[in-house]
């Protein structure tokens, strides 16, 4: 039965964010969002919570609006003399308060600045909203001004070094020229964003020019450049999918969520609620009507240099089983990490199949394991690349409980090496770590089906603590019963637990 | 991310390929190379260089038979891989490179499959006995490039097939029809005017033919209908019914022509092949 008592909202604390300020008559700073917070100039008795130096800045110039509900931050121009581009774009102004709220997005950038970007402010304030940059996050500078060149690249030659496998060699190269500084595409794999944008070939910079080579971001200060360099960790992913429609039909619809690093998230749903459309979604297989963000880069506008980043462990084991265990990861990691020497390879690929217990395995022929084990080995194939985000379908079907539960363990601490793993699975309870009587999921995002349209949508998502509370139940299997319709002997309660979450 | 170059790549799916293949037993293929040799060769070979239309036949049958043999090798080959190179596509996977290692290893197979049908024809002296009047090289070496464009060239439009069938299953579906359509616009069987004489350029048997009808200098024999008329009506003129082919003329270009447009249509089959695969993996 529904509950026909108010239920009392408490909010959940915000979630996190990051801003790099970049404001002209000071050190660039970061700034940790913890919920809404106000900008504007730093004049005196400025209630302002980030207060601004530059000259062009109105004294009540903006608001980042965060919406607990879809864990989600905004920005508003509060209708600011010279306004605020994000991403480019200038918001117009919607009514007396400001601009509408846009929803932001990690990687997004925020500018206050003149009407031609081209011609940028020398006091222009840059902002750039994330949700994987660290708050202590290290910025080094490299100064252009002593330099004919800087190479940007993996190698260890390079002035701006980048860890990420997805940057090539030498990737990129800034050059100082009489008409000013530019920035040369070297051939690479995965190419050279500039506000945004893919350069072909070269491209001059104006200051504030964000530059984007893998999932480092380098800001160009006109004497010097800023950048940072993550590594190989998964920084954020954003999925945002307003609808995925297929003929006349639409199977799922305001899916909208964010995962962090080491997040290892359970997809739970029942039959035809959309699972496998929102997979195909994320992977970038399917584009949905929407966006998915990873590492401030949208996948649908990047795919072909993106996709790689985003694996799968199908369902069903996609390995030849005439080909051995070894040969198999070998041939992979030929492939994926040419870079490496053949030493590096052999290394990493021991290092995953102990990581996965299966090291006894090397010389067997795949056609010869259990499913269990086929599946191990379908895991440590994606591992070999350095994906950032891993989704697993069912990875646990056919598999005996000690199995699942191992396999889930194994998971959780490839999620722990900073990866992002999102597993669809009927078998919670396997996730459930007995001696620490906690589940090893940190999130759980619940779809169901709607009765009204037939249409699959988020009916959860958030911690697993959360979760219990939420559908008010004991474990996770239970959300299924919550959720399912009465002649799938569930409870039926897929359209109030949507409209729930959607009214939190 | 960076991945292997198109080079290493084809390296790393040609070992694959080749360590996959044999420990599928790939001495099948080869066996069945033998058996089919044998049987060509015990029902044609007697009768070769006899009259026009029992070398004709034999020169056919052979040439069926090595189509026969190259599409049967590869026509399962990628269409069972189908989910695995959606996968490895996504993951840096060039899929030119997939494909021109199997081609690669088609190529070693009828190589080999080649030489078995050869030694085979050898022995039963399918080539006849009298080797000096090659077009361009010895006859028997111009036999065996023929025998091996036909083989070769079949088994990638075998991958072809494959790379755009769904299954198996649908691939072997198909396989009777792509023989039959080699069968029909070789030219042998039915003589081919309008459309059918246009399509016919698109498939190996006919250029085949052609090139054995030139090593074999298949213009020079008698119908053999003539010798039988011969027989029956004396001081018969026996160049009144004998049958000429300009397909069949004993010219180094006639017979370049024939090995050059198997080899066109080799490589047009390979990049279908590799079209096929773009575009049914475009998503990924």
């Amino acid at each position: 039965m529904y509950p026909t008592k108010t239920q009392m909202f408490i909010p959940r604390p915000a979630r996190g964010a990051t801003l790099l300020l970049i404001d002209s008559r000071r050190e660039p700073m970061m700034i940790a969002l913890s919920g809404s917070a106000t900008i504007g100039g730093a004049y005196p008795a400025s209630d302002r919570d980030i207060q601004l130096q530059s000259e062009i800045v109105s004294k009540r110039h903006g608001e980042f609006y965060y919406d607990n509900s879809a864990d989600a931050y905004y920005y508003i121009d509060n209708n600011s003399l010279n306004g605020t581009f994000v991403n480019g774009v200038k918001l117009q102004p919607y009514n007396e308060r400001g601009s509408r709220a846009l929803r932001l997005n990690d990687g997004d950038v925020l500018r206050i600045d003149r009407s031609d970007l081209r011609h940028p402010h020398p006091q222009a304030v840059l902002m750039i909203f994330s949700r994987s940059f660290e708050p202590d996050e290290e910025w080094r500078v490299v100064n252009l001004s002593n330099r004919f060149k800087v190479t940007i690249g993996r190698d260890s030659s390079c002035a701006i070094r980048v860890s990420d496998p997805m940057a090539s060699r030498v990737h990129a190269e800034i050059y100082l020229t009489e008409k000013g500084v530019m920035i040369y595409d070297n051939k690479s794999t995965n190419g050279v964003l500039v506000n945004s944008h893919r350069i072909s070939g070269s491209a001059y910079l104006q200051l504030n020019d964000v530059i984007r080579v893998a999932n480092t971001t380098i800001i160009f200060r006109g004497g010097y450049v800023l950048f940072n360099n993550p590594g190989e960790k998964s920084g954020c992913l954003s999925v945002n999918i307003h609808d995925q429609t297929f003929g006349k039909h639409t199977i799922i619809r305001d899916v909208r969520f964010e995962a962090d690093t080491k997040d290892f998230i359970l997809v739970l749903g029942g039959s035809g609620a959309g699972k496998t459309t929102l997979i195909n979604a994320v992977l970038g297989v399917v584009k949905a009507n929407g966006s998915v963000i990873l590492d401030g880069q949208s996948l649908y506008d990047n795919f072909r240099s993106l996709k790689s980043q985003v694996g799968l462990v199908p369902q069903f084991v996609n390995l030849r089983k005439n080909d051995k265990v070894y040969a198999t990861l070998m041939d992979t990691a030929d492939i994926r990490l040419p870079h490496f020497t053949k030493q590096e390879k052999i290394e990493r690929i021991d290092a995953i199949l102990k990581k996965l217990g299966v090291s006894e395995l090397k010389n067997r022929l795949i056609g010869r394991l259990s499913g269990g084990q086929q599946k191990k080995i379908s895991v440590a194939v994606q591992l070999i690349g350095y994906q950032k985000v891993f989704i697993l379908d069912e990875p646990d079907s056919g598999l005996d409980p000690a199995s699942r539960e191992q396999q889930m363990e194994i998971l959780r601490s490839i999620a722990d090496d900073g990866k992002i793993v999102m597993v669809v699975s009927h078998a919670s309870e396997e996730g459930f770590n007995d001696d620490e009587q906690r589940y090893l999921f940190s999130k759980v995002l619940v779809l169901a089906k709607s009765v009204r349209d037939n249409c699959g949508e988020l009916a959860f998502f958030g911690s697993t603590e959360d979760a219990l509370q939420f559908f008010g139940v004991q474990s996770l299997k239970e959300i299924i019963i919550e959720i399912n319709p009465p002649n799938e002997g569930g409870n039926g309660k897929a359209d109030y637990y949507i409209d729930k979450f959607r009214g939190r | 991310m960076q991945t292997a170059s198109f080079f290493k790549q084809t390296h790393v799916y040609f070992k694959k390929v080749t360590r996959i293949s044999i420990r599928e037993k790939a001495w099948i293929y080869l066996a069945f190379a033998v058996i089919i040799a044998l049987i060509v060769n015990l029902v044609t070979a007697s009768d070769m260089f006899e009259n026009l239309d029992s070398t004709k036949s034999g020169f056919f049958t052979m040439a069926s038979a090595c189509i026969w043999i190259g599409v049967f090798n590869s026509i399962q080959s990628i269409c069972k891989e189908h989910d695995i190179i959606r996968s490895e596509y996504r993951q840096g996977t060039k899929l030119s490179s997939y494909v021109c290692a199997h081609v690669l290893w088609q190529a070693v197979l009828c190589f080999v499959q080649s030489l078995i049908i050869f030694t085979v024809c050898l022995c039963f002296g399918f080539f006849g006995d009298s080797f000096d009047n090659g077009v361009i090289f010895h006859p028997l070496a111009e036999y065996f490039i023929t025998v091996f464009l036909l083989t070769f060239g079949a088994a990638v439009l075998g991958l072809m097939v494959s790379s755009f069938s769904g299954t198996p299953t649908t691939a072997m579906k198909i396989m009777p029809f792509v023989l039959i359509i080699q069968l029909i616009l070789s030219g042998v069987l039915f003589e081919l005017t309008g459309l059918a004489e246009g399509a016919a350029v698109i498939t190996f048997s006919k250029w085949g033919m052609a090139a054995f009808g030139s090593i074999g200098d298949l213009n020079t024999l008698e119908p053999k209908i003539a010798s039988e008329l011969a027989d029956k009506i004396p001081n018969f003129d026996k160049s009144i019914v004998a049958v000429t082919d300009d397909a069949f003329q004993h010219e180094a270009g006639n017979l370049l022509a024939s090995w050059g447009w198997c080899l066109g249509l080799t490589a047009v089959f390979v990049l279908i092949a590799i079209l096929s695969l773009k575009l049914k993996n475009r998503d990924s």
